[in-house]
């Protein structure tokens, strides 16, 4: 690492992170000046873009190669009071508490108590959604049954495809223009929509091309006044790459870079989608401007790792917007989950791995920082060398990068109807989410808790936390004299519970279409422009709605034990076992410790439990996938948790797999912490035996300890490892390489090891900025390993 | 026929090729004073279990798809796994049906037909050599070595895939007459075997605690040089260890 990228890395390390009202305050100055009066919604968004572009801050760092950050300042968050509007209260949360701390300076509490808050009230799609749910929504959301994404943050979950690395916002006006030259007002009764939606995206066009001009302005003037001659040069040839991109193609692969930069900002400042957004397949997209410089000499291999790392840095200068209540217990980081894509295949079925890739390794190592993340797409295409070199990099403990099944993924995606160059083009996103990069909104609606399902299930309907009749009457189980009536009465909850919440899903999703359109993330997903469509209404080319489900080893450890000692062997009556669970088994540490140590567990690879895993996966799988959501598209499943798990776990008592009330579920498809016994290769099957093909993402937890990436042969069986559970269609798999101790002690002395960096659940995170929960179950599944 | 089995551990790594799943079975005529599997000794024990070939074999084959891409497959150890031949040539037979490598950890200690009959039926023999003087080995591990060699001298004499491993017991076996021994007896050998050098880790202390067992190397470590010393012997002599 240089001297210039040392001094970047350390101050978007340093730099604390704080709330900027800039957005807020030009947005609501936006509407109150009467500029988006008599215009259509998708016109008025498109203004109030322009106008945030056009007012907003510029700041250039002193070294920067790569410009532009959505505040004023690195890690200056700012806040989207058309969705969720900030109330005092929540600034001083926000300012306030331990984790996911966010600044509030004086001068924003009192924006915000003067301007912000008066005209946001009553305005906000977080009012609109909970105004618009029913009572069972509202009872079951509050029971922790499920979440609901788009309370505080719009719908995004996408991923640039590689056509814009070759297209500029100019091209994108002449498509435009194409197609409202070719608008036929006299058969299509949606022709004014389409125009009011591609009016829209034109003007955001204009936004981001201004917005990249005024950084070229400011570097014109920071070049001028430049004293260093290198730097002074520097200067001018950014100020021209600016004034080229995001308006025209790039050439270069410096171009490049800031191209996508541009765009990253504007999706981000538009709205505040979730997993923000991400430039995909990274070694793929640039690699033609690398190799192209490479070879004409006008670059060499240490600028463009300069070049990386300096977009690296852009990436961890901007964590995710703020989250409070629920959101923020979901997902409880400043991670914001662009995910980069490495390897994989190409759009003709070939081993896409190229020089570029090990390059971008070599950048995600160096660099170690939580932003961006990263992960490598594994195809048995692709060379051995390249998974040991992703391992090297696992093996020093951060987390990243973690890795996934391209040729799972194609299938995933070819089931899902997506055609074959698509499918290859596609990835992963967020924490784990298939895509088709480019061309397709999947947007995850919310947790689903299946364990809180069961729990209602056993109550007869009735929540036993809150006492409120939360579910369906489905009959006593004490009456049941087999496992599959339980599993019957399961079922019927479980597709009521599901039926709510899609109810609610299909209304927001129209709540966003109509209200809060996003004409300039719709220019870049494919076919908006073509469809005259915005890519909340459903305009991009695929459309997926998911629910994620929680806890699967939870579930099955659960049902497990009542299958076992209820029903077959009669260790003791439904009775006794409700009865101890509404204690929390105090008094009751006996039969604890049969449901803990004698009962079959997944993660083993034991058929008798395992069977349930896939029986609670089809029943969750039939239930959603295949319905239609409201916009063309299906909803579908699948199965991972980001901090949810430990939300969840918060909102259920004790359980019959001996888990205590309270405590954190099962996390993503990994078993329930320590209940693994068998080693690695076990977990591996169970996770298998569940058809992976169907969903959209599992996500799977493996612990080792440093000394097993130390060997040869360590590092190798890793590798046979992967390949036998992607032969078995295995989704993804990450690694957490820490040594319990050492998370011990940074709990006790987290000031020494702020940056220790652990994997969560389909994302790093930063030890000390963990909640306590969740650090403690890190710890317990680490222990777990050293055994 | 059934055998008795202490414990089955998948994803092993260091007894043989590739991803291996391990049969401990019960039961060793030896008594070595470091043994690891102190409470496999016996023939019976507190974990034993009984397998039918065909019970045994079915949790072989669990971990069959990571064999296959890891070129792995099964080992048996122990205790001592000839102490129950019949068992395990019929579980050797039934993985050769198949086609799960296999893998024999010995001490060499046993009848020499037996083992000539078990290497005919595995893929690999790692054989242990411990002591060369058969004063010390009857006073470490309780029983003379002439067989454990004799069967070595056979065995390579055979043209059998071996392993020769080495466990280095601070102060007993890494001494440098006994690793001259070793060498001169492997130099001897008509084949080249591959030789792994086993380090001392003081793991096993723990559990004879655990066990209330008596230890009777307590205390004993292994440093860094000493290891290199012994490597550095068996490079004078053109042979690669791996530890």
């Amino acid at each position: 690492m240089n001297k210039r990228t040392k001094y970047l890395r350390e101050r978007s390390l340093e730099v604390p992170t704080s709330i900027s009202h800039e957005r807020a305050e030009l947005i609501t100055d936006f509407y109150n000046s009467g500029r988006a009066d008599g215009k259509s919604i998708p016109e008025q968004r498109a203004l109030a873009f322009l106008y945030i572009m056009e007012n907003k801050s510029i700041f250039i760092d002193a070294n920067e190669l790569i410009v532009g950050e959505r505040g004023e300042k690195p890690k200056a968050t700012p806040t989207y009071p058309e969705i969720c509007l900030h109330s005092k209260e929540d600034l001083e949360t926000l300012d306030s508490r331990e984790k996911q701390n966010f600044a509030v300076s004086k001068e924003t509490y009192n924006i915000f108590k003067k301007e912000i808050i008066p005209f946001w009230q009553g305005k906000t799609m977080r009012e609109r959604i909970f105004e618009e749910m029913t009572e069972a929504w509202k009872n079951a959301y509050y029971a922790g049954v499920f979440t609901e994404f788009q309370e505080q943050r719009a719908p995004g979950h996408t991923v640039l495809g590689k056509d814009m690395f070759s297209k500029g916002f100019l091209n994108l006006q002449e498509e435009i223009k194409g197609h409202i030259s070719q608008l036929n007002f006299q058969d299509d009764p949606n022709a004014l929509d389409k125009l009011e939606e591609l009016r829209a995206m034109h003007i955001t066009s204009d936004a981001i091309i201004r917005f990249a001009e005024r950084h070229a302005d400011a570097l014109k003037d920071l070049a001028s006044l430049e004293q260093d001659i290198r730097r002074k040069k520097e200067l001018f040839e950014m100020e021209r790459i600016c004034r080229k991109v995001p308006a025209n193609p790039p050439n270069t692969f410096h171009e490049a870079l800031q191209h996508y930069w541009f765009i990253h900002q504007g999706v981000i400042t538009e709205l505040n989608p979730w997993d923000s957004f991400n430039p995909g397949r990274l070694d793929q997209n640039i690699y033609p401007f690398y190799q192209k410089e490479i070879r004409a000499g006008s670059l060499t291999k240490e600028r463009a790792k300069e070049l990386l790392q300096a977009f690296w840095i852009k990436f961890n200068n901007h964590p995710s917007p703020p989250k409070i209540g629920v959101t923020a217990k979901e997902s409880s980081t400043y991670t914001d989950f662009s995910l980069i894509n490495l390897g994989g295949l190409t759009e003709e079925g070939k081993d896409a791995v190229n020089e570029l890739t090990y390059l971008i390794l070599d950048v995600i190592e160096e660099m170690r920082l939580l932003q961006p993340s990263s992960m490598i797409q594994l195809s048995d295409k692709n060379p051995d060398d390249f998974i040991r070199r992703a391992l090297k990099i696992i093996g020093t403990g951060f987390g990243q990068p973690s890795v996934f099944n391209t040729d799972a993924i194609i299938q995933e995606l070819l089931r899902q109807g997506k055609n074959l160059v698509d499918a290859r083009n596609g990835g992963a996103s967020g924490c784990v989410e298939t895509g088709a990069f480019g061309k397709e909104s999947y947007i995850l609606t919310g947790y689903f808790n299946l364990t809180k399902v069961l729990e209602i299930t056993l109550n007869k309907g009735f929540d036993p936390i809150s006492g409120k009749k939360t579910g369906l009457d489905t009959g006593d189980p004490a009456e049941f004299n087999s496992l599959e009536l339980l599993m019957e009465a399961f079922e019927k909850q479980l597709n009521y519970f599901i039926d709510i919440k899609i109810q609610g899903n299909n209304i927001i999703e129209r709540l966003y279409a109509k209200y809060l359109p996003v004409p300039f993330l719709s220019l870049l997903i494919g076919d908006c422009i073509k469809n005259g469509k915005d890519y909340n209404a459903g305009g991009a080319r695929y459309n997926s709605s998911y629910i994620q489900g929680v806890g699967t080893g939870s579930i099955s450890d659960n049902l497990a034990a009542i299958k076992k000692h209820v029903f077959e062997k009669m260790t003791f009556s439904f009775e006794t076992l409700m009865k101890a669970m509404k204690n929390n088994y105090r008094d009751y540490e006996e039969l604890r410790d049969i449901l803990i140590n004698k009962t079959p567990k997944y993660g083993n690879d034991d058929d008798y439990v395992d069977e349930l895993t896939r029986q609670v996966f089809e029943m969750f799988f039939m239930a959603v996938d295949g319905r239609p959501n409201t916009k063309g598209g299906h909803f579908r499943i699948n199965l991972l948790p980001t901090t949810s798990h430990v939300y969840f776990g918060s909102m259920i008592g004790a359980m019959p797999d001996g888990r205590l009330a309270g405590e954190p579920l099962s996390e993503g498809i990994s078993p329930v912490q320590g209940a693994d016994r068998l080693g690695p290769t076990a977990v591996l099957k169970s996770a298998a035996k569940i058809d992976h093909i169907k969903t959209g993402g599992t996500l799977l937890n493996q612990k080792f300890t440093p000394g097993f990436f130390e060997e040869e042969k360590g590092i190798e069986s890793m590798i046979h490892l992967i390949r036998a559970y992607f032969k078995m269609n295995g989704h993804h798999v990450q690694f957490n390489v820490v040594t319990a101790d050492l998370l011990k002690k940074a709990q006790e002395q987290p000031e020494q090891h702020r940056d220790l960096i652990v994997r969560v659940a389909g994302y790093s995170d930063y030890f000390v900025d963990l909640s306590p929960e969740l650090q403690n179950e890190i710890i317990r599944r680490t222990e777990h390993d050293g055994v | 026929m059934n055998g008795f089995v202490a414990n089955i551990q998948r994803f092993c790594i260091h007894d043989g090729p590739g991803i291996r799943t391990t049969v401990f079975f019960q039961g060793c005529p030896l008594n070595c004073w470091w043994c690891h599997n102190v409470e496999f000794i016996p023939i019976d024990g507190q974990t034993t279990r009984e397998y039918s070939v065909d019970s045994l074999l079915e949790e072989i084959l669990k971990d069959r798809v990571f064999f296959e891409t890891s070129e792995g497959g099964v080992t048996f150890s122990g205790g001592e796994p000839l102490t129950q031949p019949h068992f395990l040539n019929k579980v050797l037979k039934a993985c050769r049906k198949r086609n799960i490598h296999t893998a024999i950890d010995t001490s060499g200690y046993a009848q020499r037909n037996i083992m000539l009959e078990i290497a005919s039926q595995a893929n690999l023999l790692l054989f242990d050599l411990k002591l060369f003087s058969d004063k010390d080995h009857i006073k470490y591990t309780g029983v003379s070595n002439k067989i454990i060699l004799d069967n070595l001298i056979q065995l390579d004499e055979q043209n059998y895939p071996m392993r020769i491993r080495i466990p280095l017991i601070p102060g007993i076996s890494d001494q440098v007459e006994n690793i001259q021994g070793i060498i001169e007896l492997i130099q001897s050998l008509k084949n080249t075997h591959p030789v792994d050098i086993l380090p001392y880790h003081q793991m096993a202390e723990e559990k004879y605690k655990r066990l209330e067992i008596p230890y009777k190397i307590k205390g004993a470590r292994q440093k860094k040089h000493e290891l290199q010393k012994v490597r550095n012997m068996f490079k004078k002599h053109n042979i690669t260890v791996n530890i």
